[in-house]
């Protein structure tokens, strides 16, 4: 009876699978540099083919205006920011990327613009034993209306990836943090390449009611605690000149 | 200036140079239309709640003295539901969100009066700055507004400094590097580009963390916590995939038996397959409850009232609602003698006399009071809609 029931769950399609990657380094670990990870574009998929987000999701990027007169302007939600319109209207867009320009004539004609929201942060698993630390990646589509997506009860947020937490054998401590910071980074990037590859070739995912969209997957919102860590420069010196240059005005 | 980031010391040494973190490859390299001054959000518990905690309240203790903040805090007379401060707040740790929220609250209230008025109007400032960012929806009038609190601070700011507040590990500080701070000038660029910043708040993924990280991991043995993760979450998506199936062919059966179906999902779950059924994905529809509709309704005469005066009654931004039955049915003199009052009379006479009832007569005998009483408010910014109802209590300090 088990096994029939068991056999019936198996039928079913399956969603994302979890799987792991050793990275290799160059300087000495304690223990082996093991991520565990889902394939993003699954993941993201999930949440797109999620038949009870299915009135809760929308792709069309609008501006709002309080009234027919178009004086005032009301954002709320992503969709109505100017950055989700502007990627789609590819239009008086500035950009400091060169290839920005070669690529959004062909990529945005017609394609369907998925927000990826990211989101890591190190939390304690246990404090009782050992005190082990995991860095969890979690991922979420920006497409989901913001009551139904910043609901934790309602899942849309999904654990993409386990980053490992390994300390390098070195003398300095320094040294040390340095290889830590860069391998967050590298583990992101391979756990994200699909999502990468996606943006650049675009992709067919299929809708909440089953239409397939050619879908671009542009990173919109990395929530970060850390932010110095990740962003890559310690904003200290930059923020006492930004201050005071505010206070002069 | 060249290294080579395989030459690890002196990478770092010119790298510090430079105040860069090292990191010379970060993770959105050739993720084209991504732009990190773009996704990376201002993000409010962290970065205003935390800012609160670690900056303003501490200027705070400082100026007044740990003692006599405490002892500020332990005398606020909090409404029902919301966090008391009995042991102060100087002292605490593991604060969270809920306790940097309920500071905010208090904390103008407390050293009013004790420092400077430049000081006090920043303070000030900058709580106005994060509560205004926290809005669901923004136009050029709330920018503005958001804006001028913000230049607010930085105008009144000298008056923290001048206090002596801003104190460091050994000597006061005489300089504002505060990353958090200068992050506050990123925020409207921010929710004009990608929407309000309550929608990326950390609040849910901490949440998340709880459900994905944290009871998978006390399911396991505390070994290998990652492959145990993964494992279990394998195996819940399988499970939470057969019990949509299940969910979705019964909705198109039209479900006759409904009742016998769950019984059986009952007993083949173990009750511990906590937050994946069905049930938990449906959007929650708590029915708020209206008294400014009922007590219009009983103003208007369309609510059949039996009870004289009204238990509901509303004015243009606030709703009350009374029990039937009052707590207390007793003359002034003995409700004055029972609270403690001794103006009680006088001040209701006053009360009558403003709102031009002169002609009042003092005669009756029994004064009906209540102990509670349910108070409903508009939503702040949306006046269509409303809050939860509060409740505030009064009871005598005998009873």
């Amino acid at each position: 009876m088990a096994k029939e029931l068991q056999l019936c769950a198996e039928m079913l399609p399956s969603g994302p699978r979890w799987k792991s990657h050793i990275l290799l380094h160059k300087v000495a670990t304690k223990c082996k540099a093991l991520l565990y990870y889902c394939d993003p574009v699954e993941c993201l998929q999930s949440l797109l083919s999620h038949p009870l987000f299915m009135p809760h999701i929308s792709f069309v990027p609008r501006k709002v205006w309080l009234s027919s007169v178009w004086t005032v302007h009301i954002y709320e939600d992503w969709l109505s920011g100017d950055h989700a319109w502007n990627l789609q209207a590819s239009q008086s867009f500035h950009s400091s990327y060169s290839l920005f320009d070669l690529v959004k004539d062909q990529i945005l004609n017609g394609a369907t613009l998925l927000g990826v929201v990211l989101s890591s942060d190190k939390t304690n698993i246990s404090v009782m034993t050992r005190n082990r630390m995991a860095h969890p990646l979690l991922l979420s589509l920006a497409n989901i209306d913001a009551d139904i997506h910043s609901q934790g009860s309602l899942h849309a947020h999904l654990l993409l990836a386990l980053l490992p937490v390994i300390s390098f054998i070195h003398p300095k401590t320094c040294v040390g943090s340095l290889l830590a910071d860069c391998l967050v980074h590298e583990s992101l990037n391979f756990v994200l390449n699909p999502l990468k590859v996606a943006t650049a070739i675009r992709i067919m995912m299929n809708d909440p009611v089953g239409n397939l969209r050619y879908c671009f997957t542009p990173l919109m919102a990395y929530i970060a605690d850390t932010l110095e860590q990740i962003v890559g420069h310690q904003p200290q010196s930059l923020a006492s000149v930004n201050c005071d240059l505010q206070g002069i005005q | 200036m060249k290294a080579d980031p395989d030459d690890l010391e002196y990478f770092l040494k010119i790298v510090k140079c430079f105040f860069l973190n090292s990191v010379y490859k970060p993770f959105w390299r050739n993720w084209l239309l991504s732009d990190p001054s773009i996704f990376f959000n201002p993000e409010v518990l962290h970065h205003f709640h935390c800012l609160f905690w670690d900056h303003d309240l501490q200027w705070c203790i400082v100026l007044l003295g740990p003692d006599e903040i405490d002892y500020c805090f332990s005398l606020i007379q909090t409404a029902v539901g919301y966090r008391s401060f009995q042991e102060g707040v100087s002292k605490l740790k593991q604060v969270t969100g809920h306790d940097h929220h309920a500071v905010q609250r208090y904390i103008i209230g407390v050293v009013v009066g004790a420092v400077p008025p430049k000081f006090l109007a920043a303070i000030r400032a900058l709580l106005n700055f994060r509560y205004l960012a926290q809005m669901p929806r923004f136009d050029d009038n709330s920018f503005n507004r958001i804006e001028a609190a913000l230049h607010a601070f930085h105008a009144n700011k000298s008056a923290i400094i001048t206090a002596g507040s801003r104190q460091g590990s050994k000597e006061p500080l005489e300089l504002w590097e505060i990353p958090k701070l200068e992050l506050l000038q990123h925020v409207v660029p921010s929710i004009r580009a990608s929407g309000a910043i309550m929608q990326w708040s950390a609040n849910v993924t901490e949440h998340t963390h709880v459900t994905e990280i944290k009871q998978p991991a006390c399911s396991g043995n505390n070994q290998d916590y990652y492959s145990q993760i993964a494992q279990y979450l394998n195996r819940s998506d399988k499970c939470f995939r057969f019990d949509i199936a299940t969910w979705l062919a019964l909705a198109e059966q039209g479900g006759p038996d409904d009742d016998n179906d769950d019984e059986c999902e009952q007993d083949k779950h173990e009750p511990d397959s906590e937050a994946l059924h069905v049930s938990h994905y449906h959007i929650p529809t708590r029915r708020l409850v209206n008294y400014f509709e009922t007590a219009e309704g009983i103003a208007n005469g369309v609510m059949l009232n039996t009870v004289l005066p009204p238990r509901f009654f509303s004015s243009s931004s606030t709703a009350f609602c009374l029990t039937v039955k009052p707590s207390l049915w007793v003359s002034i003199d003995k409700a004055s003698e029972l609270y403690g009052l001794p103006e009680l009379q006088s001040a209701i006479a006053d009360y009558f006399h403003r709102i031009d009832c002169s002609a009042i007569d003092f005669a009756f005998e029994k004064m009906q009071t209540w102990f509670k009483v349910w108070v409903q408010q508009l939503n702040y910014h949306d006046q269509q809609s409303f809050e939860q109802p509060q409740s505030l209590l009064a009871t005598p300090p005998s009873a």
